[in-house]
């Protein structure tokens, strides 16, 4: 059975015709908004956070938006949601509703784990050939691991600075007898998770077949997209808008890090584009208590609209100015 | 709970992938799995495995299928990225 139709244009509050770009400021307006850190209240504004992440994946992505839109064309029909009877070829791989197993407390809901979850199962198991893997011959009776799974975690980046419990489930279905099993456990997320690093959960994937072992589940880490912050392996990434006359001057800027505002030195003479770098601000690197790097991105803004007193400014300043930028 | 990321030995991780030392070793020679020897060796690990038991393939096609799926992992988290 299909899950629950998620409408996740409604969620970012933009048209199904809304342009990458309309999507991009409708998230960043809204994540702003319900971020946890700086929500009243926090319970509610963490779920949000991750249905307002979990619709920017999807439409943010041109081609996960291209099957959305194809799934959401027969939503509200008469006798509840049904995926199109040719999805799964649509969709292609990972795309499909054929999975055995199902994920839980990932972060992501029930309808984006069935059309969009990054779940799969692969690996070789030891022991198994391929004409066995495949639909040939099986030997009977042979003890055989079970295959490894894998699925994607979408995990805060304050999550990720301070490393935290998750209580994931595992539905598996097993493919001889059609049952299924969930699994319930803990997974620790370390502090200094970085995108797309997979955790280990040894013995929770698929169950063996014949008293073998089960597989591992291997956990993707999905950094949840910040209104703020991006991540580059342990490096955080900020963009910070400055007037012409601060890049022009220096100035000493409040800018926010994952663990509190710091003062930022805008040497004089920046350009547009510069990167500035603080050491030992971005997420722990291990268990060393090392840290990656603060990279701050200058932003340098114009003013669309002047006053009639700073329209005289900058003619004083053309007039008298020797800078040529074409030179 | 998990595992740490912690560091194995050569020889649990031959325990946990089945596969011999001498191999493991000849993978990390060939820099298809990097000497640190973590949980992310033994996906690499069986990744290897995989594609040289039952794809059959030599170590050369192994390590340029490999370097071809991690390069196709990289572009796609940093498009995720950009957008």
């Amino acid at each position: 059975m299909a899950a629950q139709f998620k409408d996740y244009y409604t969620t970012l509050g933009v048209s199904r015709d809304a342009t990458p770009d309309d999507i991009k400021k409708a998230f960043r307006k809204l994540a702003r908004k319900y971020h946890p850190d700086t929500a009243k209240d926090k319970k509610a504004a963490e779920e949000k956070f991750k249905e307002i992440n979990e619709a920017n994946e999807v439409l943010s992505d041109p081609e996960k938006r291209r099957k959305y839109d194809q799934l959401g064309a027969r939503w509200n029909e008469a006798g509840g949601f049904e995926p199109p009877p040719d999805w799964q070829q649509a969709g292609g791989p990972g795309g499909g509703s054929s999975q055995e197993f199902h994920f839980g407390g990932t972060g992501f809901s029930d309808f984006f784990e069935q059309f969009f979850g990054g779940g799969s199962r692969y690996g070789f198991p030891r022991g198994q050939g391929f004409e066995e893997e495949y639909g040939g011959a099986t030997r009977q009776g042979r003890a055989r691991r079970g295959h490894d799974i894998e699925g994607d975690i979408l995990v805060t980046l304050e999550e990720a600075m301070h490393g935290t419990l998750r209580p994931i489930s595992l539905q598996t279905t097993n493919r001889q007898t059609g049952q299924a099993q969930t699994h319930e456990f803990q997974v620790r997320i370390p502090p200094g998770a970085t995108d797309g690093r997979r955790i280990r959960v040894p013995g929770q994937g698929e169950p063996g077949r014949g008293g073998g072992e089960a597989g591992d589940l291997y956990l993707r880490v999905r950094h949840a997209a910040h209104p703020d912050f991006t991540t580059r392996e342990a490096d955080l990434h900020h963009e910070l808008d400055v007037a012409p006359w601060e890049a022009v001057l220096g100035a000493e800027l409040i800018v926010p890090t994952l663990d509190g505002s710091i003062k930022l030195r805008v040497p004089a003479g920046t350009a547009d584009g510069q990167q500035l770098r603080v050491r030992g601000k971005g997420l722990p690197k291990g268990k060393t208590g090392e840290r990656g790097d603060f990279f701050v991105t200058i932003n340098v803004v114009l003013p669309t609209q002047v006053s009639e007193a700073e329209r005289k400014l900058w003619e004083q300043l053309r007039a008298t100015s020797t800078f040529q930028p074409r030179a | 709970m998990n595992s740490h990321a912690s560091a194995h030995s050569v020889d649990t991780l031959a325990e946990l992938s089945g596969v011999s030392s001498q191999t493991i070793l000849e993978y990390q020679q060939q820099g298809l799995i990097q000497p640190d020897f973590d949980d992310d060796s033994l996906r690499l690990l069986r990744r290897a495995e995989f594609l040289r038991e039952a794809c059959e393939m030599n170590v050369r096609g192994v390590k340029l299928l490999s370097h071809l799926l991690d390069e196709v992992e990289r572009l796609h988290q940093e498009l995720r990225r950009r957008r």
